[in-house]
């Protein structure tokens, strides 16, 4: 099944119908359990292709029962089993090929899985479950059929924890995250992709470097976007499907694009994501190294080394070949550069004169545009192959592409702080006590047009494609 | 500044996250529902009105009338229409209703006069008559020729069961304007509105028909069946479909209509051909019995197009499979068999040849569509034979057509 998809959309509201009807919280329980299986039944039926994931699930379980019942006792071998059982099943390249299995298996949402059997297994070997975590509660949490197969990712706390009552507001908040993600997905991010197709199709025909240097711009710049529309589209689908069940899943995106370096971008984009290794990664490995080397004077370095390893991580994690190896060093390298340029830069001209520096709006707009224009760019890494990365090059040549990438970075410092001034503009507009553009009849105007194109979409796209409409012949 | 610290302000987040203590008043649901009707009504209005503004349409054809199922249309009359995707023409229909320059009187000495059989295609439905490939064919053969050349339209309606009987009926009609040549004009569209009595309709679909989606589907397509007369909805699904690939992955979809792309063709396919095969022997044994040269042409439609030019995306159909099988009924029938797929799928603007939404050829598409009936006419009408090949009103001779010979 498809998310998000209006099939997704009709399971879930089904199932949090039954689920609502069933008063009983185990019935409920077991309601969301059944609900979860019967989603992953969608993608196969076959026992035979569960087996891995299965075997990955079982092993979770046994291994975090296992530290409930005798924290601390080797904590590190535990995660670094389950790393590696997890790589091997994921086929990453850093496997050898002969370890792995030939047969074919269903891997779905197993790299969220992983996040959040991570998260429990690590907690559990620090003590921090107190509760002996059963399996009905353990299989509903990891495989959460809102949030299974992108995200986002959640602590077992904040799962157990984030509960609320369903209301009437609450059913047309629920409504209002479904409409805009499916627009979010199914129109704009559509729409972002058909013109990234066309202009790698035109490629051939550009032939002046002014031409070369607008084909490399917007391929810079279209992914991007695309990308934020695609994934946040679905994030806020899966917010309004989990409001259905009373559940609230964290939120994943914060305005990336209004990040002033690479640093906040990264706390903007993926938020979940960022949040897990902050904890998991980043806040251990900094703890570490500043346990072996704790002189202040170097422990920026060493965040510097922190960021570097946690963001290459990031990049790493997102897909098994090389190009993904290569996205996480660009995205551990832009991180790490950037906090390593704060910390020189800081030294330097003094903590005061930084601070206005980054508070200059002229120099904010301009990181602004550079943060967009280098994340597009090593996007290349994430959305296309070596082979194609070699004809890119190729095709439009190092000049094109570095002056693609200026003009990205120029049109972006301008489009982005016109767009926040346009925001914050707007929201200045009051009416009585309520800002106009967050009122919920304005909102409402928004999500009636956004669901009327939806529909219009699903009329043209799912009914048979026009041969000849004889009007009167 | 750390780098992985949440945002301060998580502006995307919606009300959800606050505790649910607020209550809508009554007054509050019912201003809600009216902001929800006054936005449908403001965005239907506006978007039809402005499509209308941009794409306006004439539609009904003043010489024509309907009764159930059959038309007839007003001899000496003139009508002007419109296609939303197209441009203002005028219709003319001479003293026997058929749209052709010429009188349907005695053929004039030294005049070729040939006749077509068909539909809304052969009749240059919604373009003007020097673009039709009638009226292209008229002045290009006239002018290679050096003699008048006349084609008459013998044209019936598609939206009816006897469809076939209908277009064996006209054969008297044709051989008493004393014809140099018949020429029976064939669509898969006019083919999919007989349907066989045993037919299931979209047997070979690959849609789940009893899942949740394929009956969502069906309410989509039961909503676009009632805005079928929108322009908006017309203009939507020009700009939808105007993506080859797009519309073919959409196309294929449904079952019936798409059937006939599909090796093997279904029972129902077989079924229409059957038909066609009927109609196509009683032409056939009339024109013989006068020496006359009968042809078979297939009126490509934009589906069969898009799949021959970009056949390799799409292994399981065959864009062969409907050509081939009318090229056999030719065959058996000794018609010659025109078929201008491959110039059409083979031309620099092969996605531009058919108005998308209405579905009809464009003055472009009648372009090729001319050239390959011209080729069939030089090289199988004796009178035809020593005519050179005119450049003239758009038309050049092909060297890639293959008639099938009897």
């Amino acid at each position: 099944m498809f998310v998000p998809s209006y099939q997704f959309l009709a399971f879930a509201i089904l199932a949090a119908i039954v689920y609502h009807l069933a008063r009983v919280k185990s019935l409920r329980t077991a309601v969301l359990l059944v609900t979860n299986l019967l989603f992953l039944a969608s993608f196969s039926t076959a026992p035979v292709l569960w087996i891995p994931f299965a075997v990955f699930l079982l092993f979770g379980f046994l291994t975090v029962r296992f530290l409930q019942a005798r924290p601390g006792s080797r904590l590190a071998v535990w995660v670094i089993v389950t790393v590696v059982l997890f790589c091997w099943i994921k086929r990453y390249a850093v496997i050898p090929s002969a370890l792995l299995l030939t047969a074919p298996y269903v891997t779905v949402g197993l790299s969220y899985i992983f996040f959040r059997l991570m998260s429990l297994i690590i907690d559990a070997g620090q003590g921090v479950h107190s509760e002996r975590l059963g399996v009905v509660e353990y299989l509903n949490y990891t495989l959460n059929f809102t949030c299974l197969t992108a995200g986002p990712i959640q602590r077992y706390e904040d799962y157990r924890e984030a509960r609320f009552q369903i209301t009437p507001i609450v059913l047309g908040e629920a409504a209002e995250r479904i409409i805009s993600g499916l627009f979010k997905v199914m129109i704009v991010s559509e729409l972002l992709n058909s013109w990234l197709k066309e202009v790698i199709a035109a490629l051939p025909a550009s032939h002046t470097l002014m031409e070369h240097t607008t084909a490399a711009a917007l391929l810079i710049a279209i992914y991007p976007v695309y990308l934020y529309f695609n994934f946040s589209g679905y994030t806020t689908f899966v917010i309004g499907c989990a409001a259905l069940f009373g559940m609230r899943l964290p939120e994943n995106f914060d305005r990336p694009f209004t990040a002033v370096n690479f640093l906040e971008f990264w706390s903007r984009w993926h938020i979940s994501l960022s949040n897990w290794l902050k904890s998991y990664v980043y806040n251990p490995l900094l703890m570490s190294m500043m346990r072996r080397s704790p002189r202040p004077s170097v422990v920026p370095f060493l965040a510097v080394i922190a960021y570097f390893a946690t963001f290459f991580l990031v990049g790493a994690w997102h897909g098994q070949s090389s190009e993904f190896l290569f996205f996480g060093l660009l995205q551990g390298g832009g991180v790490s550069a950037n906090k390593l340029y704060q910390v020189l830069l800081t030294e330097r001209i003094g903590r005061q004169r930084y601070k206005r520096l980054a508070a200059n709006p002229l120099y904010a707009a301009i990181c602004r545009g550079l943060t967009f224009a280098w994340f597009g760019l090593t996007l290349f890494w994430f959305w296309s192959n070596w082979i194609q990365l070699h004809g890119f090059a190729e095709q439009l040549g190092a000049a094109a592409l570095f002056a693609g990438f200026a003009l990205v970075t120029m049109v972006a410092s301008i489009v982005l702080q016109a767009a926040l001034w346009t925001r914050s503009r707007l929201e200045d507009v009051h009416l009585a006590d309520t800002q106009v553009v967050r009122s919920r009849y304005v909102r409402t105007v928004f999500l009636t047009a956004m669901a009327v194109v939806l529909l219009i979409s699903g009329i043209v796209l799912n009914s048979p494609a026009p041969q000849i409409v004889y009007k009167t012949f | 500044m750390s780098g992985i610290e949440p945002a301060p302000a998580a502006v995307e987040r919606a009300d959800i996250d606050r505790p649910a203590d607020k209550r809508l008043s009554l007054r509050d649901y019912l201003l809600l529902f009216l902001t929800v009707i006054l936005t449908l009504a403001f965005i239907g209005c506006v978007s039809e009105f402005g499509a209308r503004l941009i794409w306006p349409q004439q539609d009904v054809d003043q010489c024509e009338t309907w009764v159930g199922e059959n038309v007839t249309v007003a001899p000496n009359c003139r009508a002007t229409v419109k296609a939303a995707e197209g441009q203002w023409v005028e219709y003319h229909y001479n003293e026997c209703a058929s749209r052709s320059a010429a009188s349907c009187g005695p053929k004039p000495a030294n005049a070729l006069r040939f006749v077509t059989i068909g539909t809304s295609i052969s009749r240059g439905y919604w373009v003007a008559y020097s673009d039709s490939f009638s009226g292209r064919l008229e002045q290009s053969l006239g002018r290679s020729c050096k003699r008048p050349v006349e084609i008459h339209n013998l044209s019936y309606s598609a939206y009816q069961n006897r469809t076939w009987e209908t277009a064996a009926q006209q054969t008297d009609r044709a051989m008493q304007l004393d014809p140099d040549g018949v020429i029976l004009v064939v669509s898969s569209f006019d083919m999919l509105q007989w349907t066989p009595p045993s037919s299931s309709g979209g047997a070979t679909a690959p849609a789940a028909s009893s899942t949740v989606a394929a009956d969502f589907v069906s309410i989509l397509g039961q909503l676009r069946g009632s805005a079928g007369d929108s322009r908006a909805m017309t203009m939507a699904m020009h700009f939808a479909f105007e993506d080859p690939d797009r519309y073919l992955r959409f196309f294929i979809q449904h079952g019936d209509s798409a059937d006939y792309l599909r090796p093997g063709m279904s029972p129902a396919w077989h079924a229409r051909l059957e038909m066609v095969d009927a109609a196509v022997g009683k032409i056939a044994a009339a024109t013989k019995a006068a020496h006359v040269p009968f042809f078979l042409l297939l009126a490509p439609l934009r589906p069969g197009i898009l799949l021959a030019h970009s056949r390799a995306e799409f292994p399981d159909l065959d864009p062969n499979a409907f050509p081939n099988a009318l090229a056999e009924i030719a065959r058996r029938h000794g018609a010659v068999f025109v078929d201008p797929t491959h110039l059409q799928s083979t031309a620099p603007n092969w996605n531009e040849l058919y108005m998308v939404a209405d579905g009809h050829p464009n003055a472009r598409g009648h372009q090729l569509i001319a050239k390959a009936l011209q080729d069939a006419l030089l090289e199988n009408v004796g009178a035809l034979r020593t005519c050179a090949a005119s450049p003239a009103a758009g038309v050049t001779r092909s060297a890639s057509l293959q008639p099938a010979q009897p």
